[in-house]
């Protein structure tokens, strides 16, 4: 009985030790990890505050001799940032509503519903991924022309609005909603649009602010298409600008850096507040 | 695999209990609608998809079919050309700088998603778990997914940049570099995999760690009351249930890498040469190409398709659920 009792106790001994261990073998690589992925962001903010003429400067130094805080002010004030920050505010507000809204629909159906020519239709939505941007990009332009969209958010938008990836992330999350719930409604007489919106939507938390998270990022970000669509510099969106800042001959380091480090700051604010309903959301689903 | 077990494993853990009346289900509905012709789920289906389908139609898959036309004939941009069969191809394969790209692309693709793969599967385990700070480091973690690809490459390529980049100051006082990093070619196909797994491992990770997310903890204690061990824990439940987002970040990575371009122009300042800047040079920058150009998207598009179809067969990842 005590040598039971005796077992009980070392095996529980060992268990909290090597959990212990585990966790400073975990905590170390998460700190390990974060030095190499934040310093180049160090050395981003280090350029960006430096005074202009020790960047090429013979020794490379890790801390800025001085801090030169007004290089923000200078940088944002050089180039038509303000409007910039309008045109890209306005084009990823507008597209995150619109593309959620299409990807939901669309990745519903391919989970939920049996239709003809269901899975070709996939396939080739999935296909669409496979093309080098290079390829479409001049037919794509050609339509948007015609439309009378260049220099406008909407030719931003719109070819980007059904975006495959979304499609497929909400259809993989889709499919784990149990079939009985949808017919339990379907049985109580609920319209095929009130399912989605009274029982699948309110399941769909975590994917819907994965798929903001993601949209919101891509278009902000976004370079190879809206330099081709918008070409008016009023029209440009904050990478455009960036982009702008890199002579061909000449580039003010500082400058870009500090609008670098100001341009992610909005997806930073997204991320910090939709990755607290992306954990939330799993919870509430019962899913876990 | 039977139909029912793909399903399950694609769908959920709990997959497998409810497959049989699932599929007995199913099965009813598609009499249905055989018999029903205007049955309300069925309009809703087409309906629903309809927004994106037209999206995606008139904006990928009639350039591309064009492209695919074009491919076989000899043509200038704007001019009526000749059938030329695949002679288009032939030159390509012979063009030496296509063959540079498509190595270079091969080799980014493997190494970087492999790396990415490894090295964010261990974040995702690593943040999955509870401890304190959790939701900052989540935050913080994806930072560097957040800059766009033009601005970060610029970025590394004045860290690598001889005499004043800090990282080629580094590896030279260390020994690593006989020469400035970004003159060589492999150092700076070295390089860019090195950006791309900094920039996109948090893009992985985040999607395994959503994978994570929706495993139930009662299994993994069923299976610590049974004996497993961690290893085993890992090996027999983690991974066959990370199966579906496993697919999905491997799938989507891989077809990104392959099609890398922006970051290795602004990284080799135009030099260094992969299947899409190739792609780009052929047909936007020398016209005379342009139907070489134009037959190495073709190939850049199959060949994206052929392993698109590696990977779902190999992960067994179903598109239908008639099998």
């Amino acid at each position: 009985m005590s040598e039971k009792v005796m077992l009980m106790l070392k095996v529980s001994y060992n268990r909290q030790m090597s959990q212990k261990i585990k966790n400073a073998v975990i905590w170390v690589s998460v700190v390990v990890a974060a030095l190499v992925m934040f310093f180049p962001i160090y050395w981003m903010f280090v350029t960006a505050v430096r005074p202009r003429e020790e960047i090429f400067a013979p020794e490379v130094q890790l801390w800025p001799s001085e801090f030169v805080w007004s290089n923000f002010v200078e940088a944002w004030n050089t180039l038509p940032f303000t409007q910039w920050y309008i045109n890209s505010f306005a084009i990823a507000l507008i597209a995150v509503v619109i593309t959620v809204f299409i990807n939901l629909l669309a990745g519903y159906t391919f989970a939920k519903y049996d239709f003809p020519g269901r899975n070709v239709i996939f396939l080739l939505l999935l296909s669409t991924l496979m093309i080098p941007i290079q390829v479409y990009i001049v037919p794509e332009y050609l339509i948007v022309a015609q439309l009378g969209w260049v220099n406008t958010y909407w030719g931003v938008i719109f070819p980007r609005a059904a975006e495959a990836f979304g499609i497929f992330l909400v259809r993989q999350f889709m499919m784990s909603i149990p079939d009985e719930l949808i017919e339990a409604a379907r049985i109580d007489g609920a319209s095929e649009f009130t399912i989605f919106r009274k029982v699948v939507l309110p399941l769909s938390g975590p994917v819907i602010a994965v798929l903001i998270i993601f949209t919101f990022m891509w278009r902000w970000n976004d370079f190879a298409w809206p330099i081709v669509v918008l070409q008016d510099q009023e029209a440009y969106t904050v990478p455009l600008g960036l982009n702008l800042m890199q002579g061909a001959y000449y580039t003010e380091w500082t400058y870009l850096m500090a609008m670098t480090l100001v341009s992610i700051l909005p997806m930073l604010l997204i991320f910090i507040f939709f990755q607290r309903y992306f954990v939330q959301g799993i919870a509430r689903t019962g899913l876990k | 695999m039977t139909q029912a077990q793909a399903r399950g494993r694609q769908s959920q853990p709990e997959g497998p209990r409810r497959e049989l009346p699932k599929k007995s289900r199913r099965e009813g509905l598609r009499g249905i609608i055989k018999e029903e012709f205007g049955n309300p789920e069925r309009r809703a289906a087409y309906y629903l998809v309809v927004p994106a389908l037209l999206v995606i139609v008139l904006v990928a898959f009639y350039p591309i079919a064009y492209s695919v036309y074009l491919s076989f004939q000899r043509v200038l941009p704007n001019q009526p050309g000749e059938f030329v069969g695949v002679q288009n191809y032939v030159s390509m394969v012979a063009d030496p700088s296509f063959r540079e790209g498509f190595y270079n692309t091969v080799i980014f693709t493997v190494v970087s998603v492999s790396l990415e793969f490894f090295i964010g599967l261990a974040i995702a385990l690593a943040i999955n778990r509870a401890f304190r700070g959790r939701g900052l480091v989540r935050a913080a973690i994806l930072v560097p997914w957040a800059f766009p690809t033009v601005i970060s490459a610029a970025m590394w390529r004045l860290m690598f940049q001889d005499q004043v980049g800090i990282v080629n100051y580094v590896a030279n006082t260390l020994g690593i570099i006989s020469q400035p990093i970004l003159t060589d070619q492999t150092l700076t196909l070295i390089a860019a995999i090195l950006v791309d797994v900094w920039k996109t491992t948090p893009f992985m990770a985040l999607l395994l760690l959503a994978g994570l997310q929706v495993i139930p903890g009662d299994v993994y204690e069923a299976a610590r009351v049974d004996g497993a061990n961690a290893v085993q824990r890992f090996l027999l439940i983690t991974l066959p249930l990370l199966k579906p987002a496993i697919l999905v970040a491997l799938l989507f990575r891989t077809l990104d890498a392959y099609r890398v371009y922006d970051l290795f122009w602004v990284m080799s300042d135009r030099q260094l040469e992969s299947l899409s800047t190739y792609v780009y040079k052929a047909v936007r920058v020398s016209q005379l190409n342009f139907p070489i150009g134009n037959a190495a998207a073709v190939f850049v598009f199959f060949s994206a398709f052929a392993i698109a179809i590696f990977f779902i067969k190999v992960l067994g990842m179903k598109t239908s659920t008639e099998g």
